[in-house]
């Protein structure tokens, strides 16, 4: 046996030391961190093919969608939880500050009955919708190919309970002012059987048991959220303002920042799964698949916002722009 | 000679060891073989004494001299080997 | 100022449960994911986690905290610890970064199985920040260490440890993976944050943490306590989950998810944090033996909590009990032994003093295990060095993945305790471990230990060099005394005094 070179320390991880440049502290706490991917054929120390493996060779490891290196994915805002809760800190300070000073000048209490009806079957049910997209985020960060592409799911999935928070408390402030609208009692019937949100509650179940790895991406961050964050978080948001509730219009706006972000990466990893040009074409067929119940999720929903009349159009516009914009 | 992968588990030693034996070999040069990985390793030497083998769980060890491909011993199994006075059987 | 109180709004937030109409619940939650024992998703609604925090408090809070345990190492940065510290500290903190930092990211796709398919919405928002911990707990514990790759390349291993074969990371792989990676959420719920983290993570970082104050490494002291206080709260996640599981006429089967969490975990605590508290950490900075740690977390804290919860102990409790005697004494001999095949440089722990502390707190170690080190120590001395490394491998125990063995010297009771399974002969460290594989054979049957895989060949060439190929360690980087054999002047000036007991 001939003896092996002796190691000698290097100034990073040896997997970031082949770079011409010092890595950053992202790199360094967020790079190659998965490795249930190290072999495809057995995810865990455990027998090959018990239950949870065989879920993850399939969903997973066989996904349509490859990729020869997806630890290169790298999320184009570097987050890392030290800057996610100095970002979100802010945020909140900044949500809870309106929350604050519109509750002192009593908000609630001048808004107009028909608005205030709206906003129990419109805006308060979004609860559901935000914990639907909490848990889908939380699938592809358990499912994710690379530990870059996780943390940008974890951090979309507390987002989403960001949103949820948000929804639960003007619920209970709402509640407080107009008991006999229902608030906090019947967001789940409408949830459940109002004609706006059947639709969209289609779109998200069917998306939420979409397993293959690569489709819950893209059926939640390329269709499901632009559709939502056009209809219920934007469109609603002007409806608001039109209808004095200032309040919403602004909280609307401040989730929407967060949103933004999401889009981000989302163009980065389908610009890293583009990277393999026979990609596109599975791409394409999700997104033809899944389109048809984005669009009636949208339009359904839209159609009550009457001070928006081109509410679902330009919420459809949007979503096909940043298709397009993706070179999808 | 044939390799015959065998679990030692000698007396006074902290652990099961993989030993490869030689099948075509006797029991004693199959004891010299585990004590290669123990004695004066983690154990002490006990001069005068010799190395009985047993299967685990029995009390009758193999005869020292038997062929091991002549026993029952098959790959893998689990085999104590224990310090004896040489006269006793 | 009119912010409502938490207490007004956090119902709400977690009233998110509903029916699914467009596919089915067993659809939205399948079995393989949720787990549940069959106790169906409304029985659920009972679930109420006992800590309760939000979105804005724990951005808040978590924002403060890093900031604390970010500041004490900038300002601790120039203390040179790193080249002061006594060389068996070091071993521990190379051991902790490499078996734990990816285990902690391994936990935050476990948490975030619970934040889809925990079947409770409580389980799935505290589950969400459980996520974000776990993901906390995975940078914090590679920033630290990264900070001296370039000093020596063994820190490397806090990144590579989990991505190599080496065998102290499949020991820990297959521990993280049957406990939770591999888990269904509500398994994970009861495996992963009641038996492990209420059970062993608080006593690991809590024992780390006061070592570390103990040896004055404050900025590993302060980390490893910040890191503690997310785990007590995320760990109360799996009480709730076992009160509706036992309410609902699943206590038998609770009880057993509990028991092999406690029997996984207690292995990987006891071949890395026994060795480090009774032979890495110095003699002068030990406040307890590992046995006492153990005594006063284990059976007089956390067996509390089982019986409080109105949980059974374990069929086994005696002989677990029975083992803080002796294992981590037997892993300390083989993680030493084997010592070119780990990632940091074990302290040998043996010099007159030690053994006379190792004697007091464990009495009769000197006619066991001192037996072997005997042996040893009399090779350092002689300078036979040959005879201290190893030639073969240890038979791997095909649950924890951890060398077989036992007491060794006068009180030898080494055994395999086999099993046949569909015409394949299992090897078993004691009656706990296969006890544990015949729970669910199907999860453990076709997985080859270090040593199946040698003997199936493939592993090549079959040698030593061979295996240290496959394991990825390499001179450099694969472990060697951590003293330098300094220990073993006291034998040379006084070659007796090893008897001293
Ligand atoms: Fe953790
Ligand atoms: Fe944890």
């Amino acid at each position: 046996m001939t003896m092996p070179e002796i190691l000698k320390p290097l100034k990073t991880w040896e997997h970031l030391s082949g770079a011409r440049r010092k890595p950053s502290e992202y790199e360094i706490v967020s790079t190659n961190l998965h490795y249930s991917t190290d072999d495809q054929n057995s995810p865990f120390e455990l027998d090959p093919n018990f239950d949870i493996a065989l879920w993850f060779k399939k969903y997973r490891n066989e996904s349509p969608i490859k990729h020869p290196d997806w630890n290169s994915f790298r999320d184009p805002d570097e987050i890392v939880y030290r800057t996610y809760n100095l970002i979100q800190d802010g945020q909140e300070a900044y949500v809870f500050g309106l929350l604050d000073q519109f509750s002192d000048r009593e908000h609630d209490k001048a808004l107009s009955p028909s608005w205030v009806a709206l906003l129990g079957r419109l805006y308060t049910p979004n609860r559901y919708l935000f914990h639907s997209l909490q848990m889908h985020s939380a699938y592809i960060c358990q499912m994710a190919q690379a530990s870059t592409i996780s943390n940008c799911a974890t951090y979309q999935t507390a987002d989403h309970l960001r949103w949820l928070t948000h929804t639960a408390y003007r619920t209970a402030e709402l509640a407080k002012v107009h008991g006999a609208a229902g608030f906090g009692l019947n967001e789940k019937n409408r949830w459940l059987s109002d004609p706006a949100w059947l639709d969209i509650r289609e779109l998200v179940e069917k998306a939420l048991v979409a397993w293959d790895w690569a489709e819950s991406f893209v059926v939640l961050n390329l269709i499901v959220k632009p559709s939502i964050e056009g209809a219920t978080i934007r469109s609603l948001g002007e409806s608001a303002r039109r209808n004095g509730d200032t309040l919403l219009g602004l909280l609307s706006d401040a989730q929407l920042v967060d949103a933004s972000r999401h889009q981000k990466w989302s163009r980065a990893l389908v610009k890293k799964m583009l990277e393999q040009d026979e990609n596109r074409e599975q791409l394409r067929v999700w997104i033809r698949k899944w389109m048809p119940l984005a669009k009636a999720a949208i339009n359904s929903y839209c159609q009550y916002l009457v001070e928006v009349p081109d509410a679902a159009e330009r919420s459809i516009a949007t979503v096909e722009e940043f298709h397009a914009s993706l070179g999808l | 000679m044939s390799q015959l992968p065998i679990i030692s588990n000698f007396q006074g030693d902290f652990l099961l060891q993989l030993v490869l034996g030689d099948s075509e070999g006797t029991i004693n040069s199959l004891a010299e073989a585990a004590a290669y990985h123990s004695v004066g390793r983690r154990v002490a030497p006990q001069p005068g004494k010799v190395i009985r083998v047993r299967r685990q769980g029995e009390t009758g060890f193999y005869k020292p001299d038997a062929k091991v491909s002549d026993t029952d011993i098959k790959a893998m199994d689990c085999l104590e080997f224990v310090f004896s006075d040489p006269d006793k059987k | 100022m009119t912010i409502l109180d938490r207490s007004e709004w956090y119902d709400i937030a977690r009233e998110t449960n509903w029916t699914p109409t467009f596919v089915t619940e067993e659809e939205l939650f399948p079995e393989v994911m949720t787990g549940g024992l069959g106790v169906t998703r409304d029985k659920w609604e009972k679930y109420d986690e006992p800590y309760k925090t939000s979105y804005p408090e724990y951005v808040k809070i978590q924002r403060e905290k890093d900031a604390g345990a970010y500041s004490v190492k900038a300002a601790l940065e120039r203390n040179k610890l790193f080249e002061t510290a006594d060389p068996g500290w070091i071993s521990i903190l190379k051991s902790h970064y490499g078996g734990l930092a990816l285990g902690e990211y391994a936990a935050m796709s476990a948490e975030a199985r619970m934040t889809r398919f925990g079947p409770a919405p409580g389980m799935r928002n505290m589950a969400t920040f459980g996520m974000l911990d776990e993901n906390r707990h995975t940078q914090l514990q590679l920033y630290f260490p990264h900070e001296h790759c370039s000093k020596d390349r063994q820190f490397d291993w806090a990144v590579k440890a989990y991505h190599t074969n080496e065998w102290a990371a499949i020991a820990t792989r297959r521990m993280v993976d049957d406990l939770f990676l591999g888990r269904d959420a509500i398994s994970i719920a009861i495996m992963l944050t009641f038996a492990f983290e209420t059970g062993f993570t608080n006593m690991q970082f809590l024992g780390l943490s006061s070592d570390a104050a103990e040896v004055g490494d404050y900025t590993f002291s302060s980390l490893i306590s910040s890191i503690q206080t997310d785990e007590s709260r995320h760990a109360q996640i799996g009480g709730p989950a076992l009160e509706v599981l036992i309410a609902n006429g699943k206590k038998a089967e609770a009880e057993r998810m509990v028991y092999q969490g406690i029997a996984g975990a207690w292995r990987l605590f006891c071949v890395l944090t026994g060795p480090s508290m009774d032979y890495n950490t110095p003699l002068a900075h030990r406040k307890h033996s590992f046995k006492e740690f153990m005594q006063e977390w284990i059976i007089g804290q956390f067996e509390r909590s089982l019986i409080d919860l109105g949980l059974d102990l374990p069929w086994y409790w005696d002989k677990l009990v029975a083992e803080f005697d002796y294992m981590h004494h037997a892993y300390q001999l083989g993680l030493w032994y084997w010592r070119p095949t780990i990632w940091w440089n074990p302290a040998a722990g043996v010099t007159p003093d030690e053994r006379d502390w190792l004697e007091e707190k464990y009495p009769g170690w000197n006619d066991t295990f001192g037996k072997c080190w005997d042996v040893i120590i009399e090779n350092v001395v002689a300078g036979r060095m040959d005879k201290t490394y190893p030639e073969t491998l240890p038979i791997l125990c095909n649950m924890s993945q951890l060398p077989i063995c036992a007491i060794p010297g006068n009180g030898w009771n080494v055994k395999d305790y086999p099993l046949e399974y569909q015409g394949r002969t299992y090897h078993f460290n004691s009656e706990i471990d296969r006890w544990m594989f015949q729970q669910s054979p199907e999860r453990y049957r076709d997985h080859m230990s270090l040593v199946d895989r040698l003997l199936a060949g493939q592993i090549q060439p079959p040698d030593i060099g061979g295996i240290l190929k496959y394991m990825n360690i390499a001179p450099g980087e694969c472990g060697d005394d951590a003293h330098k054999y300094a220990w073993a002047d006291a034998y040379r000036v006084n070659p007796f005094s090893k008897s001293a007991a």
